[in-house]
Formats: structure tokens, C-alpha cells, sequence
């Protein structure tokens, strides 16, 4: 027995120090940056894998190390430092855990673009023999080990040695709490934050070379488990005590060896193999939750927060909450026309393979309708809304196949169960909040993936379940087009759904309790039952949605397989990133978020770019949501209704002024802005009678020697403007312009770029008509490069006959409105100075008329 | 906005969709049924592929497939001129990064917006496309890896079609008998497809007489050399004298490097491993490994024509020598064999009847033989045949071969190991 037991603490060691070194990163990164950092793992990937490209480019061991982990890796905290974190030093959890995630996701794929796609198998030991071995008794530990348990116990004992008796180490504790306190003791917060992050960047580094020889192959995923592993060690230290996170780690790795010791999975006893089959994979991830679950700190603490921050304000009204008489009119025309457009279109014009594409979207936009429920209603970040899809989808399925269910009572019936399983995650986590509650979530859906989801009874196995053909209310769904007709009607129910209950009274309730859980049960809300209402709400529409996959992929596929990927954890933590992206906060941001992940990949794909820039795209957009939490799409839509509205308000004051004769602005020839749209018709009618077969080359030689010409007759419209304004550029300045500008909005925001200059509407809007008009250009050249090169017989294809039309329609709208923008900037600027002068005109005569 | 506005809206809407309706109709009327020769014209016959290329779970080449089939196509290009005048070109690879969804919208649109004639090469994990393209009568080319291959007539894999994990294959006991050993382990991970593959191996084993004591089908990925300790102790426990994996070739090779530290030196055959990639990577850690493969093995010293042709072949287009292009090689020869049964004017039925009739396909000496009557339900076709190979000082080296005879054949019903024979390719 005793003997047993050494054996397993010599087996035991090893990977606990693997764990360790990961969890030692976590905790150092949250004690210090308040960031739960899960982007960990994938620094540590992009350190191994430069490591090993250099390996491979003929350096030696130590040069290489050095590079990657003493320069390179230190760099990229720095970088993440600046660039990213230090801005959400102050912010709420969710910001701070949505730019690790963003990160989390969008690094492997960078990482990916420039060392290749494939893993790298038995990527290389820091030392030469790390083969060789160390016998301990009947025990060995070979090199390898050996090094990542001398380099854990080193930065153990520097990390102590840190905290305790160093100043940095107590300023880096200090930033944490405050670092407005910090700055008041007279310390640069600033930099003791970025030595914080190159510091923890420098251990992800160290961990990535360390273990990646440990695991024998080298890719994203493993650093990612790992680091979930790492997580439940971080956990029994409390996310705050190094030693104690190490200890974890080392007791996690015992255990671990114990229980594969002792359990036989050979074994004739069901229970047993049952264990040994399901627990053995999942024991990390069972420990964090019962730590999380079970842990008086966790159950009383709330995560780090600022004494001197002061109160959140609220997240920023929606578009849609706008009551502008003029946008509803709009709205009810454009809206029904829309819907009916997408009928019209889906059951007419598109292919039956743009249908299915489409479908794919909608399909998974109902799965997305659950972030915007949990997130964006609720506040909370659920990573665990993929497995509730598949709980939802394979008891569809089963019940389905089995039972004899119709297609829509078994969606139900999937819902109903996911609608159970949430709730059930939801009890036993009341207590945790915010981070605690995410990483429960974590641990759940990787729980599920590692035993629910392996279980060939629930699953179907490797051959899967056999789907039978879909029917809705005796009508077959045996066509692409009537189940994009299924879907969209099942996204438009549970899409209104999702419309009452934020306006009702639940999701008021969540709305409070999101905004202060300490007060709203000050007006009678009980944030006990909410949560719970929240959760199984948000898993019944993931299960609905999942079982709607089921469904769909039953009338393509016929068979739903084990382990789909659209049930995984990681796919889980990619939605969340895509949904954050395009606005969780609305239902159309769902509908954006589902077709943008369908249809983006095949977008690059046509223009023969990367796939995984789809990813990198995503992640980097999830990263803006410290500054825009409400979604890129959201926050455009709302920046342009609040621009309508004000200048329809200087408008109304002009058109005051001019009844009174008191203006003296002048419009732009209407004659202009019609000769603006001609170009814009002759693109749209080009690309029209064109083919579109785009390769990355082609744009960007083409773009630049045609792109210029387009571009300068938009550039002649501001030039018009601004010689009326007294203020004319020159011809050769204004193409310079023209090209920096191109170039500036293909690579930053538009927000950004507006900061560019002063008149920030005139710019922007000229600046997007600009980049649509080099675009366009670029598609008219192509086309007729490409159909002189290869004849008449390579039509358009579909893809490339949407693409014409979206790029043509696009040039239109926004020439047509980049000239009305100026033109209106025009008009308010000079109704502004007119008025501004008749002010001040009357202002003179009043000072100067002789008092009575 | 008033209720008028509003009621006007929707009428006009509902209007709209009426007349969607209508040219719906009129719509569907003019869909004209696609053709059984898309993808062939005067000049040229085209096919397209699809696969895990961005996203690959097993770590193999997958795009490297295609390079198999360019070098066969270059061949019959340069050296016939094509196939009845006709030159064979890939005009599309599409990535499906290894997603069922995505495999089937990209099979479809190799089909309906590429129009090529046949799928070739596929190389997926999951080739949810399959069903698609028997519905619709599209042959389909590629790397048979899933059981999604299965008694389709349109559907051709380098090795058949078929995946019978409930049929004993005696080429398993008989290399333990070779080699002597009576008590196997069998090791796999936890995805059902590696679990099926140890129950079939360990039913191959019993049905011969050779124990498993050891049987560990729930290794979940992602372990550490050191955390498959205590399996190493089990397996001491049980006294296994061989181990068989059913496993990717690193969690392979990461057994394989506990057991050498654990001082546990048995044969271990490799389910999965014939990677001379890998093994120019980890040379002669890989010594006392064995495994068995369907193909001649490129050590073979008396190349058979094809071997010699795609050699000479993938040197002159640049490919890579690698089982992967092999395997695309194979299915480009099985492919124009076919093209070229059905005369000058190829369609895609006639492709599937005509290499449905092929019984004895062995691209020209490179597979063991494929009886393509059978070979969508039955890929032993009453015979097990397999190449066995070895590393001895980091290189493999054939077993149990001679020269131009590279396979080992038992009947696929035998009820004794002793009735082998040892041949060149072909069924006959």
C-alpha cells in the first residue's frame, strides 16, 4: 500500500509540476492584472512554437530558448500589456474575460498563419538528451521531467521570494486591488503593470518549452486543455496564493495517477470502468467545479474590484430603444420588405445550395439567441451553451429515432431537457458569480465533453443516430428550401420570444440584477430564482437550437455523430467570441453572428485568402469590447442613428433661420450629387455583366492602378465642397489623400480613422466612399482581366454574382450618402456660422444701441 | 407611424410573397436537371476535392492527396494526351477543416457550383458528403478513413469501401505468432471510432487463440508520458508480450517511449505509422515497431509499375513521396481505368457501373487487390492481405516478404494461421 502510494507521488510529480507551472502563470496574472488571463495557453503555444521553428532553422538549444522565452515571450506580455490590458485595468470582469477569450481564440490561428497549420509532433526538450532516465527504485523520471520540475520549483521559489520581500512584489499586489490607490502612493501603476505582464508572459513562455516535450505534440488545443487542467489547480489556491496553487497542482497530478492506478479498466465491474472511463479524463475539471461549488471563498467573494472605480454606468441604450417617429416609418416599410425579401429570394433566386449555406447560419443563430439571453440580457458569460446544444440535439435525435417523436416535439422535448440541464448547473453554482460562475461553465462543458458526450447510448457512437427525413404538420422538409423556411420561422418565434422577455418583466429582473445584485433585491427581486430562470432560459434555447441542428443535419446527413463539433467545448468558447463580436445584446447581433461564421470562412476562401483569418477576425473584434460592450454592429447602428438625429435637429434649425432670413448657407448642386451616383451605376451594371475571380495579387495590383482613378472622382466631390467652403485642395495632395486614406479604413475601424481629423463626418463618410469606390474598381478590373485572360467560360459564380451585387449596392448607398453627408456637414456647418455671426451681429447692436 | 402604414406595409409584403410563390413555381419549372456528364467537355474532364486542410485531428498531410492525383493526371496528360482526347485536370480543392456541416455545403458545392464531373480526392475525417453524392449518382475518389465509405456503390476509398469491425481479421494473430507472442495488450483512446478498432482487434486475436489480458480502450488525448505510468504497470501485471495500438502515431510513439523508460521492451504494432516524415523525425526511437499496410512499401527492392511510375511521377511534378499522395495516386488510377472502360463518351453512371465491374484492381501492383464487386461491403473479398514492415535502426524494413512479393495472404476465413501465402499484388 505504502508502496502504491510512493509510486504514484513519483508518477505524480511530473505532471503536477506540469499543471503547476500553468497554474503559478494564472494566478500571478490575476493577483497582479485582476485578468483571469485564459489567453495563458496560447502564449505559452506561440513561445513553443517559435521555439521550435528556430530548432528547426538550425539554432542550437540555448539561443533558441533564450529568443523565444526571454525576449520574444516578455515582448508579447508587453505588447498585450499596452495595446490591450491596461485598458481594462478598471473595467468590469466580463471585459476583462472577453479579451482573454478573444485572444484565447484569435492567437493559435495567428500563430497558425505564420508557423503552419500542422501540430508539431515530439516538438524538442530544452535539453539535448531529454530521453535519457533517472531510476527512483522500480521508478524512472527521465530528462525531460526532471527539467520542467527544476524550472517549476525555481519560479516557485522566485515568485515567493517576489511577493513577500521585494517592493515590485508588493506593488504588483497592489495593482490588483487599485491601482488609482497604487498611483496615489506614488507609484507608476503603468509600469508596474506592464513589468506584471512580461513577467507572467515570460512564464507562459518557460511553460510553453517545458511542456509542450511533455505532451509530445504540439498544438493549441493541448495547451488550451492544459490549461483547464491548470485552472483547477489555480482554483484550491483560491486564484490568489501561489503555494498553495502548486500544491493543487501536485495533488491533482497524485490523484490523477492514483486513480488510474487503482482503477482497472479491464475490469468486469460496470462501475469501475465506468469511473475509470469517464473520471479519469474529467477529474480536473470535476475537482473545479467542487472547489468552486464547495469553497466558502468562492461562495462569499466577489472578483477584485477597485474601491476608487466608483459605479459601472449602465451599458448604453440600444438602436432600437431610439423612439424617432421617422425611423419607425422607415422601419415598418423596410422591415416587412426585408422579411419578405429573404422569402422571396430564398425560395426564387438563390441556388439550393446559397439556401443551405443560409440555413447553416440560421440554424446556428438560434443556439447564439442563448448568449444574447445569458450575456446580453443577464450579464453572465455561460462557455457552456455548446453542450447544452448538444443535450438539446442528440435526445432530439434519440427521441427522434427511438420514440417515434414528430420533428417538432422532439425539438421541444430537446429543449425541455437542455432547459433541465441548465437549470441543474445553475443551483449548485447560486452563489458564484461572474468569473466563478464562467469557469463552473468551463468545467461543465468539458466534464460533458470527456463522459455525457462519450456515452454511445446517448450519442449514437461512432455510427451515429439515423436520422429520420424531417416533417412539420404532415409536410416533408425534403428541400433545401423548405427547411431554410423551418428555420427561419423557428428563429423568428424564438427571436420574438427573446424580444418580450427582455421588454417584460423577467428580463427587467435581469436587467436589475446585472446593473447591482446587491440592489436589486432591494425592490423585491429575488437574484436566487432569476439566475436560475436565466440559466435554464438561456440552455432551453441552446438545447432548442441544438436539436434544430440536429434536425438540419438529419435531412443533409441522415446520421448526427458522436462528439459533433458543434457540440464542443471549444466551439462553445468560439461562439461566445463571434456573438460578442457582432453585438450580444440584440437579436439581429445573433443573426449577424451565425451568417458572418458561415459565411466569412467562404468569403476568404473565393478570394483565396487564409480560412483561419475568419477566427483571427472574430477574436480581434471580441477584443473591442472594452470599448464598445454593446457590438461592433450595434455600436455602428447606434452611432448612426444618434448622427441622423442630430443633424435633423441643426436641419430644423437652418430651415428656422432661413424662414427668418437669417441664413446664409448654400447648398451643393443637386446636379452633383446625381453625377456622383452615375459612376456608382456604371460599377453596379459592370460588375454586373463581369464574372468576380479575385486571388490576393490580382487586388492588390489592380486596386492600385485603377483603384486611384475611381477613387478621384469621389476625391472631385469633396474637392467641390471644400473650394466652396474657400478651402480647396490641390490635385496631386488630394490623390495622396485619397490612397492614405484607402489604405488607413482597410485597416482601421472607421471610429478610428475618424479621429483623423477635425471634421470627422466629412472625412468618414468620404472615406468609405472612397475605399467602396477603390473596391469596386477593383472588381471591374479584375473581371475584365480575368474573362480577356480565360474566355467566356468561367461564368460567375454564385458566390461571385453575390458578391457583385453586395459591392455594387454597397458603392451606391454609400456614395450616394458620403455626398449627402458632406453635403448636410456642409449645411450645418455654414448654418452654424450664420447663425453664430447674426448672433453676434445682434449681439453688437444690442451693446450698442443707447439704452432707453 | 399610423395603423395605416403599417396594415399597407404587410399587404404589399404579402403581395410580394404571392408573387414569390408564383415564380417560385415558374422557377422550379426551368431547373434544369443536372447533367450525368457535368464537368466533361471536348477538351477536358473535371474533378474536384475536398478536405481537413486548415484543421487536420490526426496530423496528417491531407493536402498533400492531391498531389498523388495531379502526378497521375500529369502522367496520363503527357503520355496519352488524356483520356480519349480528353485532359484530366483538378479544377477546385475546397477545405472542409475537418467539419461535418462544412464537408457536405463544400462537397455540394463542388457539385452544383464547380460542376466537375467526380469528387476526387476526398480527405476528411468526416466525409458527411457521402450521402449527397449517392443521391445524387456522383462518384467520389478519396482516402478511406471513416465508415462513411460504406455500401455506396459511388463511393471509392484506396483501400475499398468497406469498414467491417465485426469481421476477425487473421493478419493481426498471425503477426503475433510470428513473432511469438501469445499475450497481447490492446490500447486505444476514448472516441468510438478507436474503440471500435480494439474491439475488432482484440476479436481477431481471441478468434485465434491469443489472449488480451490488457485491454484499454479509454485513453482520452492529451496525456503525458508520465501519466501513463500506472497503465505501464498493467500491463507488466498482466505479462503481456506485445502491445497493439489503436492510435494516432504520436500517442503511439509517447507509449512506446514510457514503456522503453519503464523497461518494458516488447514488439508493438502500430495501427497507424507508416510515415517516413515521422520516422525521419524520430529515427531509430521507433525500433521494434511493426505494422502492416495494404500498399507495396516503398522499400520494396522490385518496384511494381505503378510504384515505379509514381515515384518518377511525383518527382517530375514536385510532390511529395508519402503515403498520403500514394493513397491519391491510387484512386487517380482507379479513376482513369474506369474512364477509360466506358469509351469517349464518359458519364458519371456509366463511371460507377464500369468500375463497379473491376475485380481485381491493383493500380497497377500497388494495393494487394481490390475486388470492386464486393469491395462496398466486403474489402476482404475472401482474402486478408497485408504488407508487414518494421524499423530496425530508425528505418523500416520489410518482414516477411521477398522481393516483388511484399504481401502476406490468408484466407479470410481460415481457421489456421499456418495457411498464408506470400505474394505480389492481385487477387487472382
Amino acid at each position: 500500500m505504502l508502496d502504491d502510494a510512493l509510486r504514484y507521488v513519483i508518477q505524480g510529480v511530473p505532471i503536477g509540476c506540469v499543471y503547476g507551472l500553468m497554474a503559478l502563470g494564472l494566478v500571478l496574472t490575476y493577483k497582479t492584472s485582476g485578468v483571469f488571463n485564459l489567453a495563458f495557453g496560447a502564449q505559452a503555444f506561440l513561445c513553443a512554437a517559435l521555439y521550435n521553428e528556430l530548432l528547426d532553422s538550425g539554432w542550437s538549444i540555448l539561443p533558441a530558448a533564450i529568443v523565444a522565452v526571454v525576449i520574444v515571450a516578455p515582448l508579447v506580455g508587453l505588447l498585450l500589456d499596452r495595446l490591450l490590458f491596461r485598458f481594462v485595468r478598471g473595467s468590469p470582469w466580463q471585459v476583462k474575460l472577453i479579451t482573454a477569450l478573444g485572444l484565447l481564440v484569435g492567437l493559435p490561428e495567428v500563430v497558425k498563419l505564420i508557423f503552419g497549420r500542422e501540430g508539431v509532433v515530439n516538438p524538442p526538450a530544452l535539453v539535448t538528451n531529454p530521453e535519457d532516465v533517472v531510476h527512483l527504485g522500480d521508478q524512472v523520471l527521465k530528462a525531460k521531467d526532471i527539467v520542467a520540475i527544476s524550472a517549476t520549483v525555481a519560479v516557485v521559489v522566485l515568485l515567493v521570494v517576489l511577493f513577500r520581500y521585494t517592493a515590485l512584489g508588493l506593488q504588483m499586489r497592489g495593482i490588483a486591488e487599485s491601482p488609482r490607490m497604487l498611483e496615489l502612493a506614488g507609484v507608476s501603476s503603468e509600469r508596474v503593470g506592464m513589468a506584471a505582464w512580461m513577467l507572467s508572459s515570460f512564464m507562459a513562455g518557460l511553460a510553453g518549452v517545458l511542456l509542450a516535450p511533455l505532451y509530445g505534440l504540439l498544438d493549441a488545443n493541448s495547451f488550451t486543455v492544459l490549461l483547464v487542467v491548470a485552472i483547477s489547480a489555480a482554483a484550491v489556491g483560491r486564484l490568489t496564493s501561489l503555494p498553495l496553487a502548486f500544491a493543487g497542482a501536485i495533488g491533482l497530478g497524485i490523484a490523477q495517477q492514483a486513480f488510474a492506478g487503482e482503477l482497472d479498466p479491464s475490469s468486469p465491474s460496470e462501475l469501475v470502468r465506468v469511473l475509470y472511463e469517464g473520471l479519469r479524463p474529467s477529474l480536473p475539471f470535476v475537482v473545479l467545479l467542487l472547489v468552486l461549488i464547495l469553497s466558502p471563498t468562492f461562495r462569499n467573494r466577489r472578483e477584485i474590484v477597485d474601491p476608487l472605480r466608483g459605479v459601472d454606468p449602465p451599458p448604453p441604450n440600444l438602436a432600437v430603444t431610439y423612439h424617432d417617429a421617422r425611423l419607425r416609418r422607415i422601419n415598418a416599410i423596410v422591415f416587412p420588405t426585408f422579411v419578405v425579401a429573404v422569402v422571396v429570394l430564398t425560395q426564387t433566386w438563390l441556388s439550393a445550395l446559397w439556401v443551405s449555406r443560409f440555413t447553416d447560419g440560421i440554424v446556428l443563430a438560434v443556439s447564439l439567441l442563448s448568449i444574447t439571453v445569458i450575456t446580453g440580457l443577464g450579464g453572465e458569460v455561460s462557455l457552456a451553451q455548446a453542450t447544452f446544444s448538444g443535450i438539446g440535439g442528440y435526445a432530439a435525435a434519440q427521441l427522434a429515432v427511438d420514440h417515434g417523436f414528430g420533428t417538432i416535439p422532439a425539438m421541444l422535448a430537446g429543449a425541455a431537457l437542455a432547459t433541465v440541464a441548465g437549470a441543474l448547473v445553475a443551483i449548485p453554482s447560486l452563489r458564484l458569480g461572474g468569473l466563478y460562475l464562467t469557469l463552473a461553465t468551463l468545467a461543465v462543458a468539458l466534464a460533458a465533453d470527456a463522459v455525457l458526450f462519450k456515452l454511445d447510448d446517448f450519442t449514437g457512437g461512432a455510427d451515429g443516430i439515423f436520422m429520420p427525413e424531417p416533417s412539420v404538420f404532415g409536410i416533408a422538409l425534403d428541400t433545401d428550401r423548405k427547411f431554410f423556411l423551418f428555420a427561419f420561422a423557428v428563429f423568428g418565434i424564438v427571436g420574438v420570444l427573446v424580444l418580450l422577455l427582455r421588454k417584460g418583466t423577467t428580463g427587467r429582473q435581469f436587467a436589475a440584477i446585472r446593473g447591482s445584485e446587491v440592489a436589486a433585491p432591494s425592490i423585491g427581486i429575488n437574484p436566487t430564482a432569476a439566475r436560475i430562470k436565466l440559466f435554464a432560459l438561456s440552455a432551453g434555447i441552446a438545447g432548442l437550437g441544438g436539436a434544430l441542428f440536429a434536425v438540419y443535419l438529419g435531412s443533409q446527413f441522415g446520421v448526427l455523430n458522436e462528439s459533433n463539433e458543434r457540440f464542443n467545448v471549444f466551439f462553445g468558447v468560439l461562439l461566445v467570441v463571434v456573438v460578442v463580436t457582432l453585438g450580444s445584446r440584440t437579436v439581429d447581433g445573433a443573426v449577424n453572428a451565425g451568417l458572418g461564421f458561415v459565411l466569412f470562412p467562404l468569403l476568404l476562401e473565393e478570394l483565396s485568402f487564409p480560412v483561419e483569418l475568419s477566427i483571427v477576425g472574430f477574436a480581434f473584434g471580441a477584443i473591442t469590447y472594452a470599448r464598445h460592450p454593446e457590438g461592433i454592429v450595434e455600436f455602428q447602428k447606434l452611432k448612426s442613428i444618434r448622427a441622423q438625429i442630430h443633424h435633423r435637429a441643426v436641419t430644423a434649425r437652418v430651415r428656422a433661420l432661413e424662414r427668418t432670413g437669417r441664413a446664409r448657407h448654400r447648398l451643393a448642386p443637386p446636379v452633383l450629387v446625381a453625377l456622383c451616383a452615375v459612376p456608382a451605376l456604371l460599377l453596379l451594371a459592370a460588375l454586373l455583366v463581369a464574372g468576380v475571380q479575385l486571388g490576393p495579387t490580382e487586388i492588390l495590383v489592380y486596386g492600385l492602378v485603377l483603384g486611384i482613378p475611381v477613387g478621384a472622382l469621389a476625391l472631385a466631390v469633396q474637392h467641390e465642397v471644400r473650394r466652396a467652403r474657400g478651402r480647396g485642395l490641390g490635385t496631386l495632395p488630394a490623390v495622396g489623400l485619397l490612397v492614405l486614406a484607402g489604405v488607413g479604413l482597410v485597416l482601421a475601424l472607421p471610429d478610428q480613422l475618424a479621429r483623423l481629423g477635425r471634421e470627422q463626418g466629412v472625412r468618414l463618410g468620404l472615406g468609405i466612399g472612397w475605399v467602396n469606390g477603390v473596391f469596386a474598381a477593383f472588381m471591374i478590373a479584375l473581371n475584365i482581366t480575368l474573362q480577356l485572360r480565360r474566355g467566356t467560360e468561367d461564368a460567375p459564380t454564385t458566390l461571385g454574382w453575390a458578391l457583385m451585387l453586395a459591392v455594387g449596392t454597397i458603392a451606391i448607398v454609400s456614395w450616394l450618402a458620403t455626398v449627402l453627408w458632406a453635403v448636410a456637414e456642409y449645411r450645418v456647418h455654414e448654418a452654424e456660422t450664420s447663425a453664430a455671426a447674426e448672433d453676434a451681429a445682434m449681439a453688437t447692436v444690442v451693446t450698442a444701441a443707447p439704452a432707453d | 407611424m399610423t395603423r395605416h402604414t403599417r396594415v399597407s406595409a404587410w399587404v404589399a409584403a404579402l403581395a410580394l410573397l404571392v408573387a414569390a410563390g408564383w415564380s417560385t413555381g415558374v422557377a422550379g419549372a426551368r431547373v434544369r436537371a443536372a447533367s450525368d456528364a457535368e464537368g466533361v467537355t471536348d477538351t477536358e474532364i473535371r474533378v474536384g476535392g475536398v478536405g481537413g486542410f486548415s484543421v487536420n485531428p490526426v496530423n496528417l498531410p491531407y493536402d498533400e492527396m492531391v498531389d498523388g492525383v495531379n502526378a497521375y493526371f500529369a502522367m496520363v496528360n503527357e503520355e496519352q494526351g488524356g483520356v480519349f482526347g480528353r485532359k484530366l485536370k483538378v479544377v477546385k480543392m475546397r477545405d472542409d477543416a475537418s467539419q461535418s456541416v462544412k464537408n457536405l455545403l463544400q462537397t455540394r458545392a463542388l457539385v452544383e457550383e464547380d460542376h466537375v464531373f467526380a469528387v476526387m480526392p476526398v480527405a476528411t475525417v468526416g466525409f458527411a458528403g457521402a450521402r449527397y453524392l449517392t443521391k445524387n449518382g456522383v462518384p467520389a475518389f478519396g482516402y478511406h478513413i471513416s465508415n462513411d465509405w460504406e455500401n455506396a456503390p459511388n463511393l471509392f476509398g484506396e483501400t475499398g469501401s468497406a469498414t467491417c469491425f465485426q469481421c476477425a481479421d487473421p493478419t493481426y494473430p498471425w503477426l503475433a505468432k510470428q513473432l511469438g507472442a501469445t499475450r497481447v495488450g490492446v490500447i486505444g483512446y476514448n472516441v468510438d471510432i478507436a474503440q471500435d478498432c480494439v474491439s475488432w482487434q482484440v476479436k481477431s486475436y481471441k478468434k485465434f487463440g491469443v489472449k488480451t489480458p490488457y485491454v484499454n480502450d479509454v485513453l482520452a488525448f492529451g496525456f503525458t508520458e508520465a501519466s501513463f505510468a500506472p497503465d505501464i504497470e498493467k500491463m507488466k501485471q498482466a505479462k503481456i508480450d506485445m502491445l497493439s495500438t489503436c492510435m494516432d502515431s504520436n500517442g503511439s510513439l509517447l507509449i512506446k517511449q514510457a514503456m522503453d523508460a519503464a523497461g518494458l521492451h516488447i514488439p508493438v504494432q502500430w495501427g497507424e505509422g507508416y510515415n517516413h516524415d515521422f520516422l525521419a523525425r524520430f529515427g531509430q526511437e521507433l525500433d521494434g515497431l511493426h505494422l502492416s499496410i495494404s500498399e507495396q512499401p516503398f522499400e520494396d527492392p522490385m518496384p511494381s509499375e505503378g510504384m515505379q511510375q509514381y515515384q518518377e511521377w511525383m518527382q517530375r511534378t514536385g510532390g511529395n513521396v508519402h503515403k498520403i499522395s500514394l493513397a491519391g495516386w491510387i484512386v487517380a488510377d482507379l479513376f482513369v481505368e474506369g474512364l477509360q472502360a466506358i469509351g469517349k463518351n464518359p458519364t458519371r453512371s456509366k463511371l460507377i457501373k464500369a468500375i463497379n465491374k473491376i475485380d481485381d484492381f491493383t493500380a497497377h501492383g500497388i494495393t494487394s487487390g481490390i475486388d470492386w464487386t464486393k469491395a462496398h461491403h466486403d474489402n476482404n473479398a475472401g482474402q486478408a492481405c497485408r504488407a508487414f514492415l518494421k524499423v530496425e535502426n530508425g528505418q523500416f524494413v520489410q518482414e516477411f516478404a521477398e522481393p516483388g512479393k511484399p504481401f502476406v495472404c490468408l484466407d479470410g476465413k481460415t481457421k489456421s494461421l499456418d495457411d498464408f501465402t506470400v505474394r505480389a499484388a492481385g487477387l487472382g
